[in-house]
């Protein structure tokens, strides 16, 4: 889950740094790659959202007047998401950690 | 004595409020003290009034009170026709035992005064500062007696709204209808249900919204701009577009839009300096912030606005007498140009923490400032000096956020050392640690929320990082599940890191101690993590 996040967040970098005129076509195809392992892992919301932004990056490029502002919108609202959850995440690792940690001293008991 | 009617109600509808609402608490007291003294004064019934009286000072006493007269030059309510009052109240209280007492006052006039003409003498600014603080929850403290009490600690002001409204007093001492008692008896007609906010709304000219909606427009527009572009192509210019927008929100009255975007012009110039502070993540996460609160801001309703806008700066409201307890101290240098030291108590009533900050801009004043000169609150000792120490503070001022404030109305006693244990209750203490992930270590919660008092079941000391320069230590709970005590190795945290070496070696001495632990929580990755601020090794558990 880390890992894809990671990803995530990877490719909306890369297409920040890029700029939607000239990232658009790569980041794209990734997107709609990472929105089927999100839906594959549960997140379906993601996928929802990374699908609305590869259709956005997709249609921009076959149009005169550009609505980027819509775009912006969803890239903004995809990165809240990620953001809420790296923080459930992190809370779960926490337990998750402790929670092996407690099984590892129970076996060296045992 | 037969008193007028309308006096003889006035009189016994007046309590001690009421008359302190008519002048102040002092000349009350004053007054009580001459009312002692006083033996018979000369009295006659003329008309509605009562003339009394008092040696060379003669009193008319007429409903309503406010409009009695007196033969000393005073301007105000004197302290001679408040005796004169006090006198008249104690002769009736003596011949009418068995009368009904007097009601509350349902202040139908206060309720009936037009909200029309409060709302044109506030006019738009006022009017929408009042709106914007009803709906943050940020408006006065209202008590009712006999007189409405307003407080109103950021102008500040406190105004006794009383019947007849003409005889209302206010801490500015004008005679007239201020723009305080305007405000104060707008707020209570707010809370009162009498004016509706939605149809305040109404009075509030259209272009104020409309220059909202045009600055989060604007804003999100330049954003997008900059999205499309790419962070690579971006010119370092940028840095002062965004500072420029930042402006546009100061102006627009948008603190907390002003304020998410000085945090991303920060992540574009650490962009463009080729600092090392610089991530990614950091600058995702700011972009985003700002363009969804100018999204927010554009389609909102006022009510929305005005809680979504947020606040320049956080108000100090009264909180009356705490009874703290100094638990420590740390020095803090931040980079936001501003250092010195955060003082943090334990609150015993409320069983809460309360910080006090003494910093100064760095900017211009560099190493002129002396920490250890503090004293605040007429303290007859510097703060670093009442560590561990209980004190008293009357007339305290705080923010909704426990940030006291070294106002010169609070007093403060100092009541000795004392043991924590004696003073800070067992269930206060976290051995716990699932609570403590649970109830103090929210990401985004201010530092306050954070705090806590950490006693672990054993403490696991650890090798000093030589590659990151961090101390660290683990302390584990009944369950074993760990937090890391970890303190990065600067200048300022030197000396933190040697106590905590002597404590570790102390640990290792003896493997059963369980020092108490104070600071802050926070997570990083897969673990729970405290910077430690006071460190209590002999803390002995309370019976």
């Amino acid at each position: 889950m880390t890992q894809l996040l990671n990803e995530i967040e990877q490719a909306l970098t890369e297409l920040l740094q890029s700029g939607l005129d000239t990232g658009a076509p790569s980041a794209s195809r990734q997107l709609g790659t990472l929105a089927a392992q999100c839906e594959e892992m549960g997140l379906h919301t993601g996928a929802a959202l990374l699908l609305e932004v590869e259709e956005g990056l997709s249609t921009r490029a076959h149009m005169i007047e550009k609505k980027d502002l819509t775009l912006s919108a969803v890239i903004c609202r995809t990165i809240r998401y990620l953001e809420l959850c790296r923080e459930k995440l992190q809370e779960e690792s926490i337990i998750q950690r402790w929670q092996n940690l407690y099984e590892k001293e129970e076996e060296d008991c045992l | 004595m037969q008193l007028p009617g309308p006096l003889e109600a006035a009189l016994a509808s007046a309590d001690e409020n009421y008359l302190i609402g008519l002048c102040n608490k002092g000349t009350v007291n004053r007054a009580k003290k001459d009312l002692e003294a006083l033996t018979a004064p000369e009295i006659q019934v003329e008309g509605e009034e009562v003339t009394v009286g008092m040696g060379e000072v003669v009193c008319r006493i007429k409903a309503p009170l406010g409009e009695s007269l007196c033969s000393c030059p005073s301007g105000g309510i004197c302290r001679h026709r408040i005796t004169a009052i006090l006198w008249l109240q104690r002769q009736m209280a003596s011949q009418a035992d068995a009368k009904e007492l007097p009601k509350e006052p349902d202040f139908q006039q206060l309720r009936d005064y037009p909200t029309e003409k409060l709302v044109k003498q506030l006019g738009s600014k006022g009017l929408s500062d009042l709106l914007a603080r009803h709906w943050n929850g940020l408006g006065p403290s209202i008590s009712q007696t006999s007189v409405i009490t307003v407080e109103m600690p950021w102008l500040p002001a406190t105004v006794r709204l009383l019947e007849p409204l003409e005889h209302s007093t206010c801490t500015c001492r004008s005679k007239d209808f201020c723009i305080h008692k305007a405000q104060a008896l707008l707020y209570w007609q707010l809370v009162q249900g009498t004016a509706n906010p939605t149809m305040l709304e109404g009075a509030l000219p259209k272009e104020e919204m409309e220059q909202v909606q045009d600055v989060c427009q604007e804003v999100r527009r330049s954003l997008t701009a900059q999205m499309v572009t790419g962070l690579s192509r971006l010119p370092p210019s940028v840095c002062e577009t965004v500072q420029r927008m930042a402006a546009l929100c100061h102006t627009a009255r948008l603190p907390e839009l002003e304020r998410a975007l000085r945090a991303l012009h920060g992540e574009y110039a650490a962009y463009f300096g080729r600092s090392a502070s610089y991530r990614n993540a950091q600058f995702l996460l700011r972009l985003a912030r700002a363009y969804r609160l100018a999204q927010a801001l554009e389609t909102a309703d006022r009510e929305t606005t005005g809680r979504l806008a947020g606040t320049f700066r956080e108000d100090y409201q009264p909180v009356g007498r705490l009874e703290l307890y100094l638990l420590g101290l740390r020095d803090f240098s931040g980079r936001s140009g501003y250092e010195g030291t955060i003082f943090y108590f334990w609150e015993e009533r409320k069983s809460r923490f309360y910080t006090f900050s003494l910093l100064h801009p760095t900017f211009y004043e560099k190493n002129t400032w002396r920490r250890e000169d503090a004293a605040p609150w007429g303290l007859p000792c510097t703060l670093r000096a009442a560590k561990n120490c209980s004190l008293a503070l009357t007339g305290a001022r705080a923010t909704r956020f426990g940030s006291l404030s070294s106002t010169q109305e609070c007093r403060g006693a100092l009541l000795g050392s004392r043991d924590p244990a004696s003073i800070v209750p067992k269930e206060a203490l976290y051995t716990d640690f699932a609570r403590l992930l649970e109830e103090r270590s929210s990401p985004h919660a201010p530092e306050v929320s954070r705090l806590a008092l950490v006693r672990p079941a054993r403490c696991q000391t650890q090798e000093y990082d030589h590659v990151r320069q961090v101390f660290s230590l683990r302390l584990l709970d009944e369950e074993n599940r760990d937090v890391w005590l970890e303190v990065m190795y600067r200048k300022e945290t030197a000396k933190r890191i040697d106590l905590l070496e002597d404590l570790s070696r102390q640990l290792q001495r003896q493997p059963m101690a369980r020092p108490v632990f104070f600071g802050v929580l926070y997570r990083e990755d897969d673990r729970l993590k405290l910077y430690p601020i006071e460190v209590f090794t002999d803390w002995e558990d309370s019976p």
